[in-house]
């Protein structure tokens, strides 16, 4: 019985751990050493969870849901209010090759950090991982409206952050079209003109 | 502005390769979680099913709040009220939030599954152990709500107190737990109560009025 949890549960990783450490590292907004954390509560509160989580959707979406929960947990820690360690320090130089979309790339992370942990979550999730409304409630717990509103103040944010006006539809519109995969994406090509 | 991939390219210089060692270091932290649960699940549920065993013992009236615990199965009485409730103003963990909590008491430690509140200035507890510790928790998956022990009011809505065998024993983790259903959250809630504090039922029924069940709080498995 153990032993095949523990096949499912290492083939589960072995396939999805790149995925969540991708939305980790954004949740995280960058911060890497973040991002592997939560990774690694996501993975062991998945394999606590796992005898009662038997359909393979419902154990990435639990996954997930740790996620943004570790995630919350460790926004409500007192020294992470009074410091922000970062990654990269704050006023290190730009990058030499900066074009718009590497100018872009680099105010995209501060300003995830902005947004509130379900917030950034809304937007991970709606617009990387493009799951619907309801799929993005019920990762985050929350009503479908919530998570409407979450997306659209999340991306008007962004969008301000990063000096862009709004062109995309609105929240409770179809969902975005999915692009091509991320193996044929450069920045240079992939962002639309603002 | 194309945010996915906006977010893709922010994400394209992360290594998702995943090696062999991790994973295996995935899964050795799983078990070693699961076995510290079992370990601390395992003597919880047996204390309960005990005490549940052992009948109906007069746990203080609700009528009486003040009255001290006595009736078969105790052999000791405990000091009513020795711990008062206050008010809690201080920063709430995940997972739940209270309003009150015992007098010169502070929260230790809490995830989704568990809350643990202990006296101040206690350092150096082991978050996994509710020995000694106002435990507040979800009940298992596995767990079905007590027929047995006596009932409280707890606010708009019926508890259920259940005592614990081997009371009285300085080895005992906590006198008796309070089961209930949140009527906000509709999850089955169980409060742990340690001896140290010498509450009585009804007492332990006013601090779960105080407690709230987060969305994050999560239902345990075993």
């Amino acid at each position: 019985m153990r032993r095949e949890r523990d096949e499912a549960f290492s083939a589960f990783v072995a396939g999805s751990r790149g995925d969540l450490l991708r939305t980790a590292t954004l949740l995280a907004a960058g911060d890497r050493h973040l991002a592997e954390d939560l990774v690694q509560v996501s993975l062991t509160r998945l394999y606590l969870a796992w005898p009662r989580l038997r359909a393979p959707e419902a154990r990435f979406a639990y996954a997930r849901r740790v996620l943004v929960n570790a995630l919350i947990d460790e926004t409500r820690r007192p020294w992470r209010r009074r410091e922000q360690p970062r990654a990269e320090l704050p006023d290190a130089p730009a990058p030499a090759a900066g074009g718009p979309d590497d100018e872009r790339l680099a105010r995209l992370r501060p300003a995830l950090e902005q947004l509130p942990p379900r917030m950034r979550a809304a937007v991970v999730f709606r617009h990387l991982h493009e799951l619907s409304v309801a799929e993005t409630a019920d990762v985050l717990n929350c009503s479908q409206g919530t998570v409407k509103s979450q997306t659209a103040r999340g991306l008007d944010q962004l969008r301000r952050a990063l000096a862009v006006p709004p062109t995309d539809p609105p929240e409770d519109g179809p969902p975005p079209s999915r692009p091509a995969p991320a193996s044929a994406l450069t920045p240079a090509t992939t962002w639309s003109a603002p | 502005m194309n945010v996915h991939a906006l977010l893709t390219d922010a994400t394209a210089d992360v290594d998702t390769a995943v090696h062999p060692d991790t994973v295996r270091a995935d899964l050795i932290r799983g078990r070693r979680a699961a076995h510290r649960r079992r370990l601390r699940r395992g003597g919880v549920a047996g204390l309960v099913m005990a005490g549940a065993f052992a009948g109906a013992v007069a746990l203080g009236s609700t009528e009486t709040p003040a009255a001290p615990l006595a009736g078969p199965g105790v052999d000791r009485v405990l000091e009513p009220g020795t711990i008062q409730l206050v008010d809690y103003t201080g920063e709430q963990l995940a997972g739940y939030a209270v309003d009150e909590v015992p007098d010169g008491w502070a929260l230790l430690d809490a995830d989704e599954y568990a809350l643990t509140i202990g006296p101040s200035g206690v350092p150096g507890t082991d978050p996994n152990s509710y020995v000694g510790k106002l435990t507040v928790l979800l009940m298992s998956q596995d767990e079905t709500m007590p027929a047995e022990g006596t009932e409280v009011t707890i606010g708009s809505t019926i508890g259920r107190v259940v005592t614990e065998a081997g009371r009285g024993g300085s080895a005992a983790p906590f006198d008796f737990s309070l089961f209930y259903v949140d009527p906000a959250s509709g999850q089955p809630v169980r409060i742990q109560v340690p001896p140290a504090l010498g509450w009585t039922a009804q007492q332990a029924a006013d601090f779960a009025t105080g407690v709230h069940v987060t969305t994050a709080a999560e239902r345990g498995v075993g």
